[in-house]
């Protein structure tokens, strides 16, 4: 089940030069459950994102486009998905059969007869070629009517006594109508005709937090140094919900048994609070409100390996107790091999390349993620000599034409300055944006 | 403490020997309240020793404050040891001062960590450079200088180095501003170079450049580096030797292959399990650590290892553990250092690692 999706977002900054395109047509489903990583040298975009999705963005961001869905509106995406699985083979036969038809009354000479035909076909095939929203509209609305359909024809059964077997699949219809038929928590991206953020969408703050939490970037050097570090954490959960001090003390003292802090050291200060132990408290108040999705910017980038390692453990164990769904955000490819299902590489503002975490590996698809793993140096395997990728990441005020990575790519070709390339998805689950990530995929990866 | 290395040898490759280095803060009286009115040490290093040859890289990791960036000041002697000696070429530098200082200083270079800092912003690259020549009056004219810093600044990858010579930092890519700060390192071709961290804030992308150069440069003029970082992979990467650091003690050392195949303390061993591998299939085991650092005021009696170790035993309260040479120059300081290599004792057996969550792959986010 989707329960985050964004759709082709455009973030930029607004600065004395220009524009720094720093989140540049982004796309990324996230399910629940999921822990996705999301990596990308410093610059790249991604707390931009993260601040995105979670609308924190400062005053100078536009948003130029997309959308952000979340919850059930993103449900109903997996429908769209699964919808088209089936309606992309109709549409392309249709299409084939109508550019036949097409080329058959063309071969058979043109006259002012044909014309209209000719025509009605030619509409034809620009409507196939559409991406039919309307249709989608259509069949949502069919499908809700089928599932009432069938709700109504399994109560009716039951009534007359139906069983076990009839009760599961009235429950099953059930909940499919509600998931299809739920508004549910919707966040949109709310903007200005010109881009410029609207005030932050009504329901948000509710939203946020409760559904949506984040640990900053170099959070816990944020901790006010005059607050035992207990109370500010108090303080975040009774801004989000009407609960006692009494009550929200409780709360703490479960929090950071579960981040692993002893709770006699609530009531001390930051400045008592070791680094792991700050940004355990960051991740316990992010933790507060039991969010569903929680995105984690660089959080144990400050901090040695080994404390590092433990809390990371002990996040995933808490994911697992807790159902949570993660985006973790490093610059580390290591950090994100470890915990996520799924990574994103990012380049320039844009994904690159996103697969489930085996595949970004073993056959990589994008020359960038190749050059990135290749300048990890490893303490497995045997100590080879390290790739370093030539030049710096380009400024986002002036992103290199055509594909951004060009100027530094080994494999680039004359297109690469010139065409922006598509999305190539050789395997399911696996896409890159490279102009010859199919030929990389039939040589079996870059790092074969 | 005595010192258990083994007694100087005639080696004449040994650039650097450092025996019993001990560099003590003291806190003001009354910085804790609890301790008011005492001398509040920090044992910030704590009787170290090692020998550093010619060509030779040596690695200094360990977590933070655990006494790196001192030890690499201590040598450089920006900071005054507190005990001990820095043998230089086969004179002791410890308790240099003056005009000896001075000169000696001229052997010697540090690369720090953060390029945005180390480098003046009003100065040139030129003048960034050039300084050290300037200092130790190396060079008559402008010109004699000009050629050797576009030497170095070729050296350093900056090329070619004549471009650069009028620029400020604030013109420079990270990769490009630690590059000059590499420049300005070996412009006088010092006889050590102390490099503190020296990749850790630099892009991914580009560090691979930064580290190869580095390793490029000790190739060419064969000097030897002590080379800081916290992380282990990358100490491996730059490294012949190793030298792991834990509250202001080097608790094992060996050449780098030995170290990293036959890790013997149990805080080395710790380490390794700790580092992420950039690889999904890697299989983790659980860091086989304890609790928190203490604090370098308050050093735990015995070894101090002992409240996090998971091997630890009566005897580590009471004794510090001697060090041990567990095999041809890989020593490690535990009492059950030969234990442990031998694979006689291991690490308790416990939960396991965490896996990460078994979730079902998903359709990436169509554009
Ligand atoms: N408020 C702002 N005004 C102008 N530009 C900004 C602003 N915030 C970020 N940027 C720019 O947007 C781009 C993306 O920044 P972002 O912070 O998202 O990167 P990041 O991938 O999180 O990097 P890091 O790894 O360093 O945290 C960068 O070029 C950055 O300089
Ligand atoms: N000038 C100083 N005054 C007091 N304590 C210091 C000073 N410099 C370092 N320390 C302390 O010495 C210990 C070792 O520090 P440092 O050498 O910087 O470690 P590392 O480089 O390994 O992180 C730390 O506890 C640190 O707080
Ligand atoms: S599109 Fe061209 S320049 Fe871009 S990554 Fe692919 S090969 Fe390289
Ligand atoms: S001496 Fe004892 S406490 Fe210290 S490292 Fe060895 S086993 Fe652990
Ligand atoms: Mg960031
Ligand atoms: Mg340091």
């Amino acid at each position: 089940m989707p329960l985050l999706a964004v759709r082709n977002l455009r973030t930029y900054f607004k600065v004395q030069q220009g524009w720094v395109k720093a989140v540049d047509g982004v796309n990324l489903n996230v399910d629940a459950g999921e822990t996705v990583g999301l990596v990308g040298e410093s610059g790249c975009g991604k707390t931009t994102l993260a601040y995105s999705i979670t609308q924190l963005l400062p005053s100078n961001a536009y948003v130029f486009g997309g959308q952000i869905l979340f919850g059930s509106e993103a449900r109903i995406e997996r429908y769209r998905r699964e919808y088209w699985k089936v309606a992309d083979g109709r549409i392309a036969n249709a299409l084939d059969e109508t550019q036949q038809a097409l080329r058959r009354l063309r071969g058979s000479g043109a006259s002012s007869e044909s014309e209209p035909e000719t025509k009605k076909l030619e509409e034809r095939i620009a409507l196939l070629q559409h991406p039919l929203s309307v249709t989608y509209r259509e069949y949502l609305v069919a499908e809700i009517q089928a599932l009432k359909q069938e709700v109504d024809n399994l109560s009716q059964r039951l009534e007359s006594g139906g069983g076990e077997e009839a009760k599961r699949r009235l429950r099953e219809a059930r909940d499919r109508l509600a998931a299809a038929t739920q508004q549910g928590d919707l966040i949109e991206v709310v903007r200005r005709r010109d881009g410029r953020l609207r005030e932050y969408h009504p329901k948000l703050n509710a939203i946020r937090w409760k559904q949506i939490s984040i640990v900053f970037q170099g959070a816990m050097n944020a901790l006010n140094p005059v607050y035992t570090v207990g109370d500010q954490v108090i303080e975040a959960i009774r801004a989000h919900e009407d609960i006692g001090p009494e009550a929200a003390r409780t709360r703490v003292e479960k929090l950071y048994r579960l981040v692993g802090i002893p709770t006699d050291r609530i009531d001390n200060y930051p400045h008592e609070y070791s680094g792991g132990m700050k940004q355990r408290a960051m991740i316990a108040m992010a933790l507060a409100l039991d969010p569903k999705l929680v995105i984690m910017d660089e959080p144990t980038t400050a901090l040695d390996v080994i404390t590092a390692a433990k809390i990371m453990d002990e996040v995933l164990q808490i994911q697992k107790a807790m159902q949570m769904t993660i985006i973790i955000i490093s610059h580390d490819v290591s950090v994100v091999a470890k915990v996520a299902n799924r990574i994103a590489v990012m380049y320039a503002g844009q994904i690159v390349e996103e697969s489930s975490g085996q595949n970004i590996f073993s056959h990589t698809l994008h020359p960038y993620t190749e050059g990135l793993l290749g300048a990890f140096p490893s303490i497995i395997g045997p100590r080879h000599r390290l790739e370093a990728i030539p030049g710096n990441p380009p400024s986002l005020l002036t992103p290199p034409s055509g594909c951004r990575f060009h100027p530094r790519c080994k494999y680039a070709k004359e297109i690469c300055a010139t065409d922006a390339p598509p999305y190539v998805r050789p395997e399911p689950g696996h896409r890159a944006l490279c102009h010859f990530s199919q030929d990389f995929f039939a040589q079996g990866g870059l790092r074969s | 403490m005595i010192e258990q290395l083994p007694a100087p040898s005639e080696d004449d490759r040994v650039v650097v020997r450092v025996r019993d280095l001990k560099k003590y803060f003291e806190l003001k009286a009354g910085f804790l309240q609890s301790l008011r009115g005492h001398v509040i040490q920090v044992h910030a290093v704590d009787g170290i020793g090692f020998d550093l040859h010619q060509g030779e890289i040596l690695g200094l990791v360990g977590e933070s404050g655990c006494g790196k960036t001192t030890t690499g000041r201590l040598i450089a002697r920006l900071e005054d040891p507190t005990e001990g000696h820095i043998d230089f070429q086969g004179k002791d530098i410890a308790n240099l001062g003056g005009g000896d200082l001075f000169r000696f200083r001229r052997n010697l270079q540090m690369i720090f960590q953060d390029p945005y800092q180390s480098l003046n912003p009003r100065y040139t690259v030129f003048r960034t450079v050039a300084e050290p020549l300037v200092i130790h009056r190396i060079g008559s004219t402008k010109e004699q200088r000009a050629e050797l810093v576009i030497q170095a600044l070729e050296d350093a990858g900056l090329r070619p180095g004549s471009d650069f010579l009028l620029r400020f930092p604030h013109e420079l890519s990270g990769g490009q501003r630690q590059r000059v700060a590499i420049a300005r390192a070996i412009v006088l071709h010092p006889k050590l170079i102390v490099a503190d961290e020296p990749v850790s804030m630099l892009d991914v992308s580009i560090r691979a450049g930064v580290m190869n150069l580095m390793l490029d440069l000790r190739e060419k003029y064969q000097n030897p580096y002590i080379f800081i970082t916290h992380d282990i992979a990358v100490a491996r990467y730059m490294s012949d030797r190793i030298a792991v650091m834990y509250l202001g003690r080097i608790v094992e050392t060996g050449s780098t292959e030995d170290l990293i195949a036959h890790p013997t303390h149990p805080y080395t061993r710790a380490l390794l399990a700790a580092v992420p591998v950039p690889d999904p299939a890697h299989t983790y085991r659980e860091v086989p650590i304890k609790g928190e650092l203490p604090s370098p005021i308050d050093l735990p009696s015995g070894c101090r290892f002992r409240t996090r170790c998971v091997f630890a035993q009566e005897i580590c309260t009471t004794t510090a553990p001697p060090l041990v040479e567990v095999q041809r120059d890989h020593f490690a300081e535990c009492h059950f250092a030969h234990d442990i290599f031998d694979g006689r004792m291991t690490e308790p057996a416990s939960a396991g690692p965490a896996p990460p969550a078994e979730v079902v792959p998903t359709v990436p986010g169509e554009p």
